[in-house]
């Protein structure tokens, strides 16, 4: 049981809160991807799912975690940037109780069987990253026994499950047959039969806490494992990370880390039950060609590369006389390796589609009060955050079915836009824009000159693509769905006001360019359908919409 | 059974949520170009005002006395006109309230100041006619009576030949509502007020003709009166009216005078006025002319002033 004296918010060098919860990856369910037969299979023959879930909160009797979710955001991001899990196939449950998450596996169940009609073969990764007690996942207040839960992962209608779980006393999922507590499990390569079956890795034994780190801003077990998942693990140095090297690199590295621990060394284990060719490819970490590179001559030792936010994105132990290559997102980082009497720090940039080679040359001596690792002094990461935008465009019809009733006009507008909420480089966004012109309308006494006015209060969700090759350029997608509130005041005041309001779907598309880490300018056009009630008629039009904007992001990924 | 019962609930909650959807698709809203030909039809303030000669903010003591009555029968024809326009005012301050082809109803709704009556306001358009042509008329309904039993309080026609406006008609006949009890301030001695108008082009003309109920004093307001009354571009006007007043000395006591009045935009103008009914009806007529500055410049029946101060007739 998880001791929640071990698990306080007192902050330790080493190990900071014992996690009476639970960090496990369900092979089967989410880790869909990166599932490649070591024996030269293409990843892209095995259609992978993920279910990734994450949950700061184990109801009662537990104390909140501080990077449950952080870890599952981490893992979810590593697995479908560089794991061949398609965006689609992976769901991110943040805080959800048991019953989305058995409701988020029984839809990856369904999709799996379609998939399998259709001849595929299957990979399901279920990672999971939270508390555990009494033989269950803590979802909040909600549990979800182990028992059950691996009942349900053997019988999914996977070829593979591969099950990670992060959590206090999580070896309890494994302990009921063939649990190991041991650095690593070998695989049969003389096999050469596709895999199928089930693996499970638990992030402490069954007596066992598991323990956060506020200096590295998660778990050791899952910082360790995305880590390996990222490129450190690649000790063949084929390039790709097999389940077997990155569960070795993240056990030996989170056993060191917590030797001396508090709350007590934490040991990972695994259940093993894999028939065919047991090895699997999680992740390639050179197919994308974009990350940091360290040259054979580089100094050995273990690097910290630093996000933005002042996090350790990754942690990297370089081999001397061989090159490692890790998968970081694109962003800015800080270099740290530490030697006994000093840091040698430094900065690289990884633009998008680029291998950066890491040189000695840029990195400088700095005293061990730099670090550049902030721990709890960090700022508060947020992946999904806000953006603010302002900007004006110009609104016309294509035709004029009813001329002066929509003339085209000039709009200015403020844009609040919440980022990577539902998933990553989706945008859910709230704008507002007025406008207006003046303009007239011909009847059968002459003509009738008016102010015309239009506010539109609006929600669209769009999805962003970042590709290699464009550099800054971030095109974007996404559907709209606008409350137009139009008005004619017509110069004559004896003539009565005109109103009308209506809902009007449309369609987004542009592109962002990104100035700096905060600043991007937008370019985006909307195409509307509009269906309105004129003298008790109904009619329709489309009307389209040029707009620029000065957008600032709030934070989020470095 | 109970599921059953859930069917044709789930499909009513969709069908309604399909007709909200809808509805917010369509939208909301009085937008239309058609109505505002139905509400430009109507009788507007210019159409129906009549322009007083020039005259300045403060009366002169020796103002002259055509000027007088032309200037106090202009703004009896105003005071008229105002109440006309307050009616159609309200009319034209919302849109209609149904709309069947060429046709645009207001109401019924309550009629102001008189509970339990409603009013009813319908135009109709013949866009094939040139030019288009609008009829319109306003009904009361008394109380506990259906539109059968409507009675008409003002009918009108108007064609959009353009210039200002175009020409128009329109009668006013209150006297059916009132009798049925219909209280109708400003209008309780007018049995029809018949009115023309054309602003179509220079002059614009307005001729409006009053008939009120029989009065106890006959001396002190005519029966029947009709004016005409024309307004040229650069200001000049004209009207012709019959007026009663005790001009003539004589046992007949108050006369009928019938005085057409013309002036200029400068303010300048005369009246030529002739005894129609009274002492001396059909023998006295004279010529009364005003200066700029309000003052008689010429009376041929006293002789005073000089004749050649006179302007023309326009």
């Amino acid at each position: 049981m998880c001791s929640l004296s071990s698990s306080g918010s007192q902050r330790q060098p080493r190990g900071g809160r014992a996690r009476c919860l639970v960090a496990v990856t369900l092979g089967a369910v989410a880790l869909g991807a990166g599932l490649l037969a070591s024996g030269g299979a293409r990843a892209d023959e095995l259609h992978r799912f993920a279910l990734i879930a994450g949950n700061d909160r184990g109801g009662s009797g537990t104390r909140p975690l501080a990077y449950a979710k952080e870890d599952a955001r981490k893992v979810w991001d590593v697995l479908t940037r560089l794991g061949d899990v398609r965006a689609e196939d992976a769901t991110l449950l943040l805080d959800g109780d048991a019953t989305r998450f058995v409701t988020a596996l029984g839809e990856a169940e369904r999709r799996a069987r379609a998939a399998a009609a259709r001849g595929e073969k299957t990979a399901l990764i279920v990672y999971y990253s939270g508390h555990a007690k009494d033989g269950a996942l803590r979802l909040g207040d909600s549990n979800l026994p182990l028992a059950s839960l691996k009942a349900r992962l053997a019988q999914a209608p996977f070829d593979v499950r591969i099950g990670i779980f992060d959590a206090c006393q999580s070896g309890a999922m494994t302990r009921t047959k063939g649990a190991r507590k041991a650095p690593a499990f070998e695989i049969d390569a003389a096999n050469q039969q596709a895999a199928r079956g089930m693996v499970l890795l638990t992030s402490s034994a069954s007596d066992e806490d598991s323990q956060e780190s506020d200096l590295i801003g998660g778990s050791y077990f899952s910082h360790h494992l995305a880590s390996g998942l990222l490129g450190g693990a690649d000790k063949s140095g084929d390039g790709r990370v097999t389940l077997s090297e990155a569960y070795a690199y993240a056990y030996d590295r989170t056993v060191a880390d917590t030797a001396d621990s508090a709350a007590g060394v934490q040991h990972p284990t695994f259940s093993y039950d894999l028939a065919g060719n047991g090895d699997l490819v999680l992740t390639d970490v050179v197919a994308r060609r974009e990350g940091l590179l360290f040259p054979a001559p580089s100094p050995a030792g273990t690097y910290f590369l630093v996000d933005g936010k002042g996090f350790v994105a990754a942690e990297i132990v370089k081999v001397a006389g061989t090159a490692s290559q890790i998968a970081l997102a694109p962003g800015r980082y800080r270099v740290k390796r530490r030697l006994p009497d000093r840091l040698r720090i430094g900065q690289v940039d990884i633009p998008r589609g680029e291998l950066v080679a890491l040189s000695e040359a840029t990195l400088r001596d700095a005293p061990f009060s730099d670090d550049p690792v902030k721990g709890p002094d960090r700022d508060p990461v947020s992946l999904s955050h806000w953006s603010m935008a302002a900007g004006g465009g110009y609104q016309a019809i294509f035709a004029s079915p009813s001329a002066g009733l929509f003339p085209a006009t000039g709009l200015a507008g403020l844009e609040f836009t919440l980022r990577d909420f539902f998933r990553r480089d989706w945008a859910w966004g709230f704008d507002l824009a007025g406008g207006g012109t003046h303009s007239s309308v011909a009847v059968v006494t002459g003509v009738l000159p008016y102010r015309f006015s239009e506010l539109s209060v609006a929600t669209s969700l769009l999805t962003e693509w970042r590709r290699r090759g464009l550099g800054p350029v971030v095109p974007f997608v996404g559907a709209r769905l606008a409350l137009l509130l139009m008005s004619r005041k017509f110069d004559d005041d004896t003539v009565p006001e005109q109103t009308f309001a209506t809902l009007s779907p449309g369609l987004i598309v542009g592109a962002r360019v990104e100035v700096s880490d905060s600043w991007s300018l937008v370019l985006r056009g909307r195409l509307h359908y509009l269906l309105y009630n004129l003298d008790d008629e109904n009619r329709s039009l489309g009307y389209w919409e040029a707009a620029t904007f000065v957008q600032y992001d709030f934070g989020g990924r470095p | 059974m109970n599921t059953n019962r859930q069917h044709p609930t789930l499909a009513r909650v969709a069908r309604r949520s399909a007709i909200v959807l809808a509805l917010a698709l369509v939208g909301c809203g009085n937008y239309s170009n058609e109505d505002l030909d139905y509400l430009s039809a109507l009788p507007q303030t210019e159409d129906l005002s009549v322009e007083a000669p020039k005259m300045s903010p403060v009366r002169p003591a020796l103002e002259d006395d055509a000027l007088q009555t032309t200037s106090d029968v202009t703004t009896k024809l105003n005071a008229m006109a105002d109440n006309l326009l307050a009616l159609v005012d309200q009319i034209r301050s919302g849109y209609p309230t149904s709309r069947n082809g060429n046709q645009r109803i207001w109401g019924p709704g309550p009629a102001d100041g008189n509970p339990g009556w409603q009013v009813e306001f319908t135009m109709t358009k013949d866009g094939a006619a040139n030019p288009v042509t609008f009829e319109y008329s306003l009904l009361m309904i008394p109380p506990g009576m259906g539109i059968d039993g409507a009675l008409t309080v003002l009918t009108g026609t108007f064609q959009a030949t353009g210039g200002a406006h175009g020409v128009g008609q329109l009668s006013l006949t209150p006297a059916a509502a009132r009798d049925a009890g219909a209280v109708l301030p400003g209008l309780e001695k007018l049995m029809t007020l018949t009115i023309g108008y054309d602003t179509q082009d220079w002059p614009r003309t307005l001729t409006m003709e009053v008939v009120s109920i029989p009065t106890v004093d006959p001396t002190m307001d005519a029966r029947q009166a009709m004016y005409t009354y024309q307004r040229a571009q650069n200001g000049d006007g004209a009207m012709s009216f019959t007026f009663l007043k005790d001009a003539i000395p004589g046992p007949m006591g108050v006369d009928t005078l019938s005085i057409t009045s013309h002036w200029q935009g400068s303010g300048a103008g005369r009246a030529d006025i002739a005894v129609t009914a009274g002492d001396g009806a059909g023998l006295i007529s004279w010529t009364d002319c005003w200066a700029p500055d309000e003052t008689t410049a010429y009376n041929s029946r006293t002789g005073a002033g000089d004749a050649t101060a006179c302007i023309p007739l326009l």
